[in-house]
């Protein structure tokens, strides 16, 4: 009894010096991994912020890829934070919406278009605002857009719209709609189901919540946000 | 936005966009721009163009951005052609509380981490310019026809150069810092030979002697010995 004690107290501490292992190896991969990234973030950053001082590219498109900038190096520090169990901290600012939609429409229009779509952004309403990151808002909606280009057809509409109290920022396709109610297909499944995953998240923890809305044809998804005054 | 004084920053970094791309906008921004791409050149730049701002990247392909910071905080200022005050703002991909600990232990004086809002960097570095304003300036410092260059450690007496051993020199640059001002042969010992305690004095006197006499070939009088007191720099053209 003493004896198999012992092998089981062996093989245990023997477990877990190989766990820790492979857990601190897998942090060191990420982080050279991330370390790696910022390089080519910082350049293309600066790139970016000397192109618009010399007004080589027009001032929304050098703000739609700043925004998309900005979103790759929040899933940076995500990565880099995630061995920890962390995440970025979120940067709450009084955001416009329609300013936001501008730039991911500018942002996602070449893409759609190689998808053979149009992406149309509805007449925005005016001086309606959120309070949240705008890092995470542009996480969520962009993840709204690649999969309306991905899995809808035809034209993709994006709009906002105010409801009450409510601001509803809505990503619509012509594609066979959803295969599932949202609350399942919000969870990842495998490999696939990770972008409505980060949309709900980021609604969630925008005092909000990720929706479907009846519509006649194709999916219409919606981000359903405070406003803010 | 464009900078009045024209600071000249130096910027030590590896990677080739970044270098060029930042180059790029702080040269708009009006600064003057000194660029090395590892440390052996950063130190090199700074012992010779005396910078008034450096940017460090930490991971250099010949050493770290960190040694780089500690050599030029150790630097003594005189002796050494580095200037040990110059604003150090450390570049890094490492962004974990105990890397940016790190470099303000060496002596970085801000630490950034990539990747950064230019924007954000431009303002750093117009705050340390600003904080840094008040500190003696290291470029060519004019006593009379006296004029010292500490970047090529050239002193000229009207025009024509004067010969001075790497302890004369930084004796002379110590007085010329503040002409006129009494140093007390402590400071002095303390400043330029980097004495802990006050002893013999013999080694300071002699030093001064000789420096008097390479500079009053004319018959100036510009090093002026307070008696029982310390040394001084004045204007003294022969009459």
């Amino acid at each position: 009894m003493t004896i198999a004690g012992w092998v089981v107290a062996l093989v245990l501490t023997g477990l877990a010096a190989y766990l820790d292992r492979r857990a601190r190896r897998r942090a060191e991969l990420v982080a050279r991994a991330c370390h790696e990234l910022r390089g080519p973030l910082t350049a293309a950053g600066l790139a970016l912020y000397a192109a618009g001082r010399r007004s080589e590219a027009p001032p929304r498109r050098i703000a739609a890829v700043d925004l998309q900038l900005r979103r790759a190096e929040l899933a940076l520090t995500d990565l880099a934070l995630a061995p920890s169990g962390g995440r970025a901290r979120d940067r709450l600012e009084t955001l416009k919406v329609a300013t936001l939609l501008q730039a991911e429409a500018e942002s996602w229009r070449e893409v759609a278009w190689a998808h053979g779509c149009d992406l149309v952004l509805a007449e925005p309403v005016p001086d309606v605002v959120v309070r949240a990151d705008g890092r995470r808002l542009s996480q969520a909606a962009g993840n709204l857009i690649a999969n309306a280009l991905e899995h809808g057809a035809g034209a993709v509409r994006l709009g906002a719209r105010i409801d009450g109290d409510r601001v509803r920022i809505e990503v619509s396709d012509d594609g066979p709609g959803l295969a599932a109610p949202i609350a399942a297909l919000s969870r990842p499944r495998g490999a696939r189901g990770r972008g409505l995953a980060i949309v709900s998240d980021v609604a969630r923890r925008s005092g909000g919540a990720l929706q479907s809305a009846p519509s006649a044809r194709g999916a219409r998804l919606v981000i359903e946000l405070p406003a803010a005054s | 936005m464009q900078y009045d004084d024209n600071a000249t920053i130096l910027v030590v970094e590896d990677d080739d966009a970044t270098r060029t791309f930042l180059a790029d906008n702080l040269t708009a921004d009006g600064f003057e721009l000194l660029v090395a791409d590892c440390a052996k050149d950063g130190i090199c730049l700074m012992e010779t163009k005396y910078p008034d701002l450096a940017l460090i990247d930490v991971g250099l392909p010949d050493g770290s951005g960190l040694d780089l910071v500690r050599r030029v905080r150790d630097a003594d200022g005189l002796a050494s052609r580095v200037d040990p005050r110059t604003p150090l703002l450390l570049l890094s991909g490492r962004d974990s509380e105990l890397d940016r600990i790190r470099g303000f232990e060496r002596g970085a004086d801000d630490y950034v981490c990539k990747p950064f809002s230019y924007p954000e960097l431009r303002g750093r570095v117009a705050a340390l310019l600003r904080r840094s304003g008040q500190r003696p300036r290291t470029g060519r410092l004019r006593v009379g026809d006296l004029t010292i260059d500490p970047a090529s450690r050239e002193v000229t007496m009207r025009e024509t150069r004067v010969d001075l051993s790497a302890k004369e020199f930084a004796l002379l640059r110590t007085l010329a810092t503040e002409p006129t001002r009494v140093f007390t042969k402590e400071e002095l010992l303390r400043g330029v030979w980097g004495f802990r305690s006050m002893g013999t004095t013999r080694t300071l006197d002699s030093h001064a002697c000789r420096l008097r006499k390479k500079l009053s070939v004319h018959g100036d009088q510009f090093v002026m010995n307070v008696w029982g007191v310390g040394y001084r720099l004045v204007d003294g053209v022969a009459g």
